[in-house]
């Protein structure tokens, strides 16, 4: 265990600490802009690792339909669901570990980034002594550097920012980083999910960055940022752009929501979870308002009614439109 | 509902979202216990020798007074407490905690006087025996200075205290503790003040050192070098030495403040330390011994700076060493302790202690006092190297 926390100091947290410490001088001894140079220049360098693991993501993402589709397919039959899923991702270029195995070989550099920004953040005696073992010897500068200066705008980097705006400005980033990846989906238990992830860890974040020293804060908001911009360029604004003009799904609701005269209500067509489809009748109003789409979207939690209903509705359809005839 | 339940815990999704939970509880409680680097304040503090007793701070906030001859405790142990800012995570938050004591105990006449790394300086009755706390002596009275007190407090002739402080003002008190003056570098400072009759000096964070009117508390002069100063300096003469975190030592005269020499004089220097200077550095037989975090004890002469020897001691020196009897006593953080004869620069080892040495020796009738990390005071004789040990853990007897 003990070689192992060698050569992660050797390999990442050394190295780390020390580029973070020159770096410093560099700019002015500003330790904030030193944080937000060096995150924007290793999630740079990390670029065509982030590309494939965002595009991977999103080629899983325009997959879920059909996935959704294979699952409600192949309901009883987990064995043939996942060969389906798999000769489904097969045939569209599409795999799990193309999204895991680039996040896997960042992750390290994330947390060596992050501890290295703590270490160098030292403030009792104790985490200066620790820091020194990490310096390099041929490297003057990071001797004579150290203590950093650590007053950055209104914030000291070694304490939690009093006036709370970096917590509400690294849960506002996660939370728009999060909201441009979460699928559109119309599955109600999928939106279920979707929600809580998009407001659950924002939320978490923004809470422990109360007491987290505000220069880890600071590389959270830079990070989030230079990641909102990597996942602009190469999928768009995805969940963003719904945000602001009603997609279709938001459509659905509010026209689910929209108090329907009681007459009409029992002409509405009724599905249940299942693949009948039945098409509304052409009563001229409110034909096209979003409803008459497909209802399997929705898996059918907006049309309850029993199958008789919908037996009875089809027959009443029937003999209307050969009375029509 | 339930269905639904089921649903959502199936799902991927929430796969992933534990994963991250665990990842930030895990951030979370390395944060709090200091796994991912950032340490929690536990103190180091020495010692003093008063007659037949030893005064020295434990960690966990304790000053107590033990019989120099076996160890035992003389009355109760005065404990220093602080009230936890009660956090959002709850990391040591609410609840009180001993303070950390990185500043040695002294005494004068019947007081014994300790800086705390909350900011504030407490002075205690000795009877001889037995210590007692007066929060009439506190200072402030009220609150704490706003900055914790890591370096030592100095005491001159007319009984007055002298300390820095971390947010960045040297302090004068009389003996009952009540501000004489007070004086901003500017900078924090965890450095220890070294007096003469007329003036303190003092290092600081902003790599400069201070010299400053010790009655009336206006700076003489500053001297500015190119590294942070923790170390404390040596006034020895008509020059004061100091090491900084540049990795150099200077002289500078006491009087103008003007550079007499410097090591290395110049970067290219092979002979250039490899760290930091923490330690003390001492004077004897017109040889300055400074210690580095590299390992080295740097021996130069004191009126030119050159380098006349350098003992390897293998191990990082964090502890300010002591003078005995012509010997420099002197251990490395790995617990080692070493003599070095300031008449022939002869190393010698004098004890394996095999436990973490950061506090500053300290050193009474040929005896040199080690106060551990693991809370043990060892005791060891000078001539013949043998040691006993005294456990200042008194919770672990309880």
């Amino acid at each position: 265990m003990e070689i192992v926390g060698q050569v992660w100091d050797t390999i990442l947290l050394s190295p780390m600490i020390n580029i973070l410490i020159v770096l410093s001088n560099v700019l002015f001894d500003n330790f904030g802009l030193t944080i937000i140079v060096l995150t924007v220049i290793i999630r740079g360098a990390m670029y065509p690792l982030t590309r494939r693991q965002l595009k991977a993501s999103k080629g899983m993402q325009e997959l879920q339909p059909k996935i959704a589709e294979l699952r409600k397919k192949y309901a009883r039959d987990r064995q043939k669901l996942a060969q389906e899923q798999m000769a489904l991702m097969k045939e569209s270029g599409v795999s799990p570990a193309g999204c895991l195995l680039p996040m896997l070989i960042q992750m390290p550099i994330w947390i060596a980034l992050y501890q290295s920004i703590i270490r160098v953040l030292a403030t009792v005696p104790e985490d200066f002594l620790n820091l020194s073992r990490h310096l390099y010897t041929p490297w003057s500068v990071v001797f004579s550097q150290v203590p950093l200066e650590s007053q950055f705008l209104w914030l000291d980097l070694a304490s939690p920012d009093p006036l709370f705006l970096m917590p509400i400005l690294v849960g506002g980033t996660m939370w728009l980083q999060q909201k441009m990846v979460t699928p559109d989906s119309a599955d109600p238990n999928q939106q279920a999910q979707s929600r809580m992830m998009l407001w659950m860890l924002p939320l978490m974040f923004a809470f422990f960055t109360m007491s987290f020293p505000s220069g880890l804060a600071l590389y959270w908001v830079a990070s989030n940022i230079i990641t909102i911009i990597m996942q602009y360029y190469i999928g768009g604004w995805g969940g963003l752009a719904t945000l602001f003009r009603p997609g279709p799904r938001e459509a659905d609701q509010k026209a689910q929501k929209r108090p329907a005269p009681v007459e009409k209500k029992k002409e509405t067509t009724k599905a249940v979870d299942a693949d009948i489809v039945i098409p509304r009748e052409s009563t001229g109003e409110g034909t096209d308002d979003g409803t008459s789409r497909d209802k399997r979207e929705d898996g059918g939690r907006s049309y309850p009614d029993s199958i008789d209903a919908i037996k009875r509705q089809s027959r009443r359809s029937k003999s209307k439109r050969r009375k029509r005839r | 509902m339930k269905n639904r339940t089921r649903e959502i815990l199936r799902g991927r999704h929430i796969i992933f979202l534990l994963v991250n939970m665990l990842l930030l509880v895990t951030l979370i409680s390395a944060g709090c216990t200091g796994i991912l680097g950032r340490g929690v304040a536990q103190g180091w503090a020495g010692g003093v020798v008063v007659d037949d007793t030893i005064i020295v701070g434990s960690r966990g906030g304790k000053i107590m007074a033990l019989d120099a001859s076996d160890g035992t405790l003389q009355g109760d142990p005065v404990v220093l407490t602080v009230k936890l800012p009660s956090s959002v995570f709850g990391c040591g938050g609410g609840g009180t905690a001993g303070v950390a004591i990185y500043s040695s105990p002294v005494v004068n006449e019947d007081l014994v006087y300790v800086g705390g790394y909350n900011g504030k300086v407490y002075a205690f009755l000795f009877d001889g025996e037995n210590l007692t706390a007066d929060s009439e002596y506190d200072f402030p009275r009220e609150g704490n200075l706003g900055g914790a007190i890591v370096g030592e407090l100095v005491i001159n002739q007319e009984g007055n205290v002298f300390f820095g402080c971390a947010n960045g003002k040297v302090y004068a008190l009389d003996s009952t503790l009540r501000s004489i003056w007070e004086h901003d570098t500017g900078d924090e400072i965890w450095s220890s003040p070294a007096i003469t009759e007329d003036t303190l000096f003092i290092g600081n964070f902003g790599k400069k050192l201070h010299a400053v009117n010790i009655t009336d508390g206006t700076e003489r002069w500053v001297f500015e070098t190119r590294g942070a100063i923790i170390a404390t300096p040596l006034v020895n003469e008509d020059k004061v030495y100091f090491g900084t975190f540049g990795r150099r030592f200077y002289a500078v005269d006491i009087a103008s403040g003007d550079e007499v020499w410097r090591f290395p004089a110049d970067d290219s220097d092979e002979n250039r330390p490899k760290n930091w200077f923490w330690a003390k550095p001492l004077a004897g037989n017109g040889t300055i011994y400074a210690p580095n975090m590299d390992g080295k004890v740097y021996a130069l002469d004191a009126e030119t700076g050159t380098l006349i020897n350098q003992f390897d001691l293998g191990g990082s020196i964090v502890s300010s060493p002591v003078l005995i009897n012509g010997l420099i006593i002197v251990a490395t953080q790995d617990g080692e302790v070493y003599s070095l004869n300031t008449a022939d620069n002869h190393q010698e080892s004098l004890a394996s202690l095999e436990e973490k040495v950061q506090a500053p020796l300290f050193a009474s009738d040929g005896t040199v006092y080690v106060h551990t990390f693991e809370d043990n005071l060892y005791a060891i004789d000078v001539e013949t190297g043998s040691s006993r040990k005294f456990s200042l853990d008194t919770d672990s007897d309880e």
